[in-house]
């Protein structure tokens, strides 16, 4: 999976935002912190739900559940508003 | 999920990152790779070479540049355009552009080489504005022409 390229992805100081082009269905704006300013950077490249967990583990001190937590519902966000494609 | 229009997002977050729909502010914002940043307007009036986000007609939402402030409203154009708006208010104005993002990269409006970008733009536009009609006659002219032939032939 990847993200799609119908959405910008944009980092600020504080927050990480994916706005969606002319293009895409969805019309709002996708805010996260930086952790999902983070899996989006791993999904600028095809990859898996696996490879983000274990790109975060090495990245984050932060336990397996917690990160599997987080890259669960972002991808479900993502998914959702048409922002991944698999 | 609950939908909040341009307007309502700038009054609660005080400023909007978005994207451009369509070719009027070409060459500065690029449909599906450029963002603009629109801050919530304060009470005093716009100025020359501001980007200013508007209500549009039929609901819609417009990006352009004031070319000229005048007493009761501005003239407003579209770096790419050719035609002026006039009668847009102060009223009808959501925010003010103070900020893009080009290649991933941020400018502010406050940039230099942005602010010299704007000043020539707009001082060249009625040169670019003539070369663009000719090109625009002149596709005209060459459509007109083949469609005489295909009458003649056919």
């Amino acid at each position: 999976m990847k993200l799609s390229d119908k959405f910008i992805l944009h980092t600020t100081d504080t927050e990480t935002l994916l706005v969606p082009t002319g293009e895409a269905e969805f019309s709002g704006i996708i805010r996260g912190n930086e952790t999902l300013g983070y899996i989006c950077e791993c999904l600028k490249e095809d990859t898996t739900r696996e490879a983000i967990i274990e790109r975060m583990k090495a990245e984050f001190d932060v336990l397996q559940d917690i990160i599997e937590g987080d890259v669960d519902r972002a991808l479900k966000n993502l998914r959702e508003t048409g922002a991944l494609d698999e | 999920m609950s939908k909040l229009k341009f307007e309502d997002f700038i009054e609660q977050s005080g400023q909007l990152t978005y994207s451009n729909v369509g070719t009027s502010m070409l060459p500065l914002l690029r449909q599906g790779r450029d963002l603009f940043t629109v801050s919530k307007k304060n009470a005093a009036r716009c100025r020359k070479y501001d980007v200013v986000l508007y209500h549009g007609q039929n609901d819609t939402y417009i990006l352009h540049r004031i070319i000229k402030v005048r007493e009761a409203d501005y003239v407003i154009r579209g770096d790419n355009c050719i035609t002026k708006e006039y009668g847009i208010t102060d009223d009808d104005i959501i925010g003010v552009m103070t900020g893009f993002v080009r290649d991933g990269k941020s400018y502010s409006t406050d940039n230099t080489g942005y602010r010299i970008y704007s000043v020539l733009w707009c001082a060249f536009a009625p040169v670019r504005i003539c070369f663009k009609k000719m090109k625009i006659r002149i596709s005209h002219l060459k459509r007109s022409v083949k469609m005489k032939i295909k009458r003649i032939i056919g």
